[in-house]
């Protein structure tokens, strides 16, 4: 290999087919006299070498004669073809190695002639993209050796986990969830495909370790609140944000609440109901406000009889578990209640010191996440306790904002121009490196960035996981032998 | 040296003997630094810088001109062509490398082609006399770089005058074209050898037409091409006689000297036939036998093509000659390595 050329931070050299296979993410190190300059591949083309459409027009034309003989003593054809194949590495500087140290500080090229280029060993890798902690989850492969990140590094942070379909988010995510809470952590889980509870089950459907750590739950069946539960002020932003209910109604709501409280001591779904069926008012707000209240019965996700209360739920994570809200079999109403629900309990919880912080992973949060939630998530969830971990295929419905104050960013293939531009913008990378190498990745890899890598970005073969992870898409035509 | 290969086709015998000695000239080419020949002189056609000289106009003359004959029969069509590059100079000698192709265009229209070489030679004050042979007369060198163009040009005779008279020996009742005039200077070998070149074209009914692409022939400083004719084309006309009254010396040419203007729209070009020829019959049958691109025969240009020295070309046999251990210095790569940051795409 040999440098071509250096502009700003990107790096070209020029190398031939023989050389040792490179892969997007691989890193390189350049040594000129026991200094060492690290660069990442960001891709590899051919290069474009000077004649190269003549000679590759003459050969189109050779196509079509009857026979093509040559005499060529010194065997120059076959140099040219392997010529032909010469490669263009593209590369990104990521700084200056001194007493193992990578600086970005130092302004230092080696010589384009005497200095030597290899791979990186994975060792160096490893250790430079390392962050501080002592509680390793191991993640797959990097450049031929395993990788670990440090659970260390999500905690307290804003993590986002985005690709196309089909890619291997879910598995990854999976992946941390297990590793958290083998550590001792506490992680609520919004399940949009129901895909979480395998985690408790091996592939032979024996229970796995984790069995016992796992509670999922199902709003409406197993998951039940009360309306005093939730409170005035929860059920009025569901009227708001999940129904549109508008002002003049949200008052007259709660009036009936304080009228229902007393007259029956209590505030029930159907106490509501009734109190709203007897208080006089305007027509057009009753029925308004009665055939939203009506529909939210029909959720049975309010129930009087056996609900179940949340502090209740996560205190059973005491020594380290996962709480999945499977939202799978609830219509997007519903979806759009039990997490406006879940979340304004969770910020009490947390708010009154009742209960140590705890993760949150949220599956296409933009299917139930009202846009009002996002920086409150981000800002002041996260000041109280609740450490955010997004997971989407859908990047342009997460605002810019979050990805802004994203600690760590999980990047799987896009294939698509506008969602690459989309994070191009906002990653914690330069553009050129997340086009090039997401674009490119196959299923199961990702390009990690951020805080949890150090800021070093490198590319993971995600390994597999040893319990049921139910990801697969479901089928309508299941194979039969 | 153990990849060199050496799988000559017996009919081409007289090739092994050409890169023998250019394998041999190279031996003593170890160990020398010698300054790669900068990249625009690196490829010239020398067999045409002849060009006649006018002294007088051609107002008022009255020439000869033939259209091409409408036959209903189709030859053969062999094109053959050579091109030359100076790889490298030192104050000893030059190295320099040459090609040729011949293209034969079959009745059925099918299309061979064979390339012969690139060949090496390393050229020096003490070895071109072994090297050249009888083309050893052509240096006579005042300066550096005559001797260098000189050596050039005469391998690239040396190759081209043999490839043609291998090709006129071997094909009977064919179109044999030809790159560049058939002028002879004042080298009497030359003279020799293409007398008896159309001597054996002729006894084997081979028609010659030799083809100049870069040759003018010149009246008074207006190109002859700007001649013009009430006649559509194609149409050829004979200046053979014209030449020979207004000419100020005498013109060593063994053939006649014509404008062809074969397709409408394209300007002409010089075109030699041998004396005797039949031009309307020679002309018909060519346009009969091979398509013609801009007034120029296709089969003529894929030998051009494939004669030529790509970049890639170049490049490959600097990189052998860096594998023979010869250190190649690049001045004006020296030069951008000195005052061209690295910084800034280079390229
Ligand atoms: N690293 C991996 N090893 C083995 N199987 C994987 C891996 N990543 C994903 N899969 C499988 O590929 C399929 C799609 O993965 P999933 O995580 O559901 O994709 P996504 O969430 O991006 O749509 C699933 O069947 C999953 O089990
Ligand atoms: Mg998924």
């Amino acid at each position: 290999m040999k440098i071509l050329s250096k502009n700003n931070d990107t790096v070209k050299l020029l190398a031939s087919p023989d050389e040792e296979l490179l892969e997007r993410g691989d890193y390189l190190v350049i040594e000129d006299n026991s200094r060492k300059l690290l660069i990442q591949v960001i891709d590899i083309e051919y290069a474009d070498l000077p004649g190269m459409l003549e000679d590759t027009l003459r050969e189109l034309s050779v196509e079509d004669a009857k026979n093509f003989s040559s005499i060529d003593p010194y065997s120059i054809g076959s140099l040219i073809a392997k010529l032909r194949e010469a490669r263009l590495i593209i590369g990104k500087f990521r700084g200056v190695l001194v007493d193992g140290d990578l600086r970005n500080d130092i302004l230092w090229l080696p010589s384009r002639f005497y200095s030597r280029i290899r791979k990186a060993s994975s060792s160096l890798i490893n250790e430079l993209s390392r962050s501080s902690g002592r509680r390793a989850i191991l993640l797959g492969e990097c450049m031929g050796d395993w990788f670990t990140v440090n659970a260390e590094s999500l905690d307290g942070k804003l993590t986002i986990i985005t690709g196309k379909k089909e890619m291997g988010k879910s598995h990854l995510a999976k992946l941390l969830v297990v590793g958290l809470v083998e550590y001792g952590a506490r992680i609520l889980i919004f399940d949009i495909n129901g895909e979480y509870g395998g985690l408790s089950k091996k592939i032979d459907g024996s229970d796995s370790e984790l069995s016992d750590r796992l509670k999922v739950i199902i709003p409406g069946r197993n998951f039940k609140t009360t309306v005093e539960d939730a409170g005035l002020k929860t059920m009025l932003d569901i009227l708001r944000y999940v129904y549109d209910t508008p002002p003049a109604s949200l008052r007259e709501f709660s009036r009936i609440w304080y009228i229902t409280e007393r007259i029956y001591g209590r505030v029930t779904l159907k106490g509501l109901i009734d109190a709203l069926t007897k208080t006089q008012m305007n027509e057009s707000i009753r029925e308004a406000l009665l055939s939203r209240l009506l529909s939210i019965e029909d959720l049975e996700f309010f129930n009087d009889e056996d609900p179940q209360s949340l502090e209740d739920l996560l205190g059973e994570l005491e020594y380290g578990g996962a709480l999945i809200v499977d939202l799978s079999k609830s219509l997007p109403h519903g979806r759009r209640l039990v997490v406006e629900y879940v979340l304004s309990k969770l910020s009490t919880i947390l708010k009154n010191n009742q209960y140590p912080p705890l993760f949150l992973l949220a599956e296409e949060a933009h299917l139930y996440l009202r846009d009002t939630y996002w920086d409150d998530l981000v800002t002041r969830m996260r000041h109280i306790g609740v450490f955010p971990i997004f997971v989407t295929n859908q990047p342009d419905m997460i605002p810019d904002s979050v990805y802004r104050q994203a600690d760590n960013i999980f990047l799987f293939n896009f294939t698509n121009d506008s969602d690459l531009d989309y994070l191009a913008k906002a990653s914690r990378v330069d553009a050129e490196t997340v086009k090039r190498i997401v674009k490119a990745l196959p299923p199961k890899r990702c390009l990690i960035v951020g805080r949890i890598v150090n800021d070093i970005p490198v590319v993971v073969k995600v390994r597999e996981l040893h319990v049921k992870t139910m990801g697969e898409t479901k089928l309508f035509f299941t194979q039969t032998k | 040296m153990e990849h060199l290969q050496h799988q000559i086709i017996e009919e081409l015998e007289f090739l092994k003997a050409f890169s023998k000695i250019g394998l041999e000239s190279l031996f003593s080419l170890k160990g020398l630094r010698i300054y790669a020949s900068s990249r625009e002189d690196l490829a010239r056609d020398y067999l045409d810088e002849i060009y006649i000289e006018f002294n007088s106009t051609l107002d008022g003359y009255l020439f000869e001109v033939y259209e091409p004959r409408q036959v209903e029969e189709k030859k053969k069509v062999i094109a053959l062509d050579t091109s030359s590059v100076r790889l490298a100079e030192s104050s000893n000698g030059v190295i320099i490398s040459i090609k040729g192709a011949i293209v034969v265009r079959d009745i059925d229209n099918s299309i061979s082609i064979q390339t012969l070489g690139p060949f090496l030679f390393y050229v020096n004050k003490i070895n071109f006399k072994y090297i050249l042979r009888e083309y050893s007369e052509l240096i006579q060198y005042s300066s550096r770089y005559d001797f260098y163009l000189n050596a050039q040009r005469a391998l690239t005779e040396l190759l081209e005058r043999r490839m043609q008279e291998y090709i006129v020996e071997k094909s009977k009742d064919s179109i044999i074209l030809f790159d560049g005039c058939l002028v002879a200077n004042n080298f009497n070998h030359y003279k020799n050898l293409l007398e008896k070149i159309l001597r054996i074209a002729q006894e084997n009914r081979n028609i010659i037409i030799a083809f100049s692409k870069t040759s003018f022939i010149q009246v008074s400083g207006a190109y002859l091409q700007s001649i013009h004719i009430e006649e559509e084309p194609p149409y050829i006309i004979d200046l053979t006689t014209t030449l020979k009254h207004y000419c100020n010396y005498e013109v060593r040419t063994l053939g006649r000297i014509c404008l062809a203007r074969l397709s409408a729209g394209s300007l002409g070009y010089r075109v030699d036939v041998p004396i005797k020829s039949d031009i309307p019959t020679f002309f018909g049958l060519l346009l009969k036998s091979d398509p013609l691109i801009y007034g120029y025969p296709e089969t003529l240009i894929l030998a051009h093509d494939y004669s030529t020295f790509t970049r890639l070309d170049i490049i490959t046999l600097q990189t052998m000659l860096k594998k023979m251990d010869v250190e190649l210095l690049y001045p004006e790569y020296v030069r951008d390595i000195l005052f061209q940051p690295v910084d800034g795409d280079y390229r």
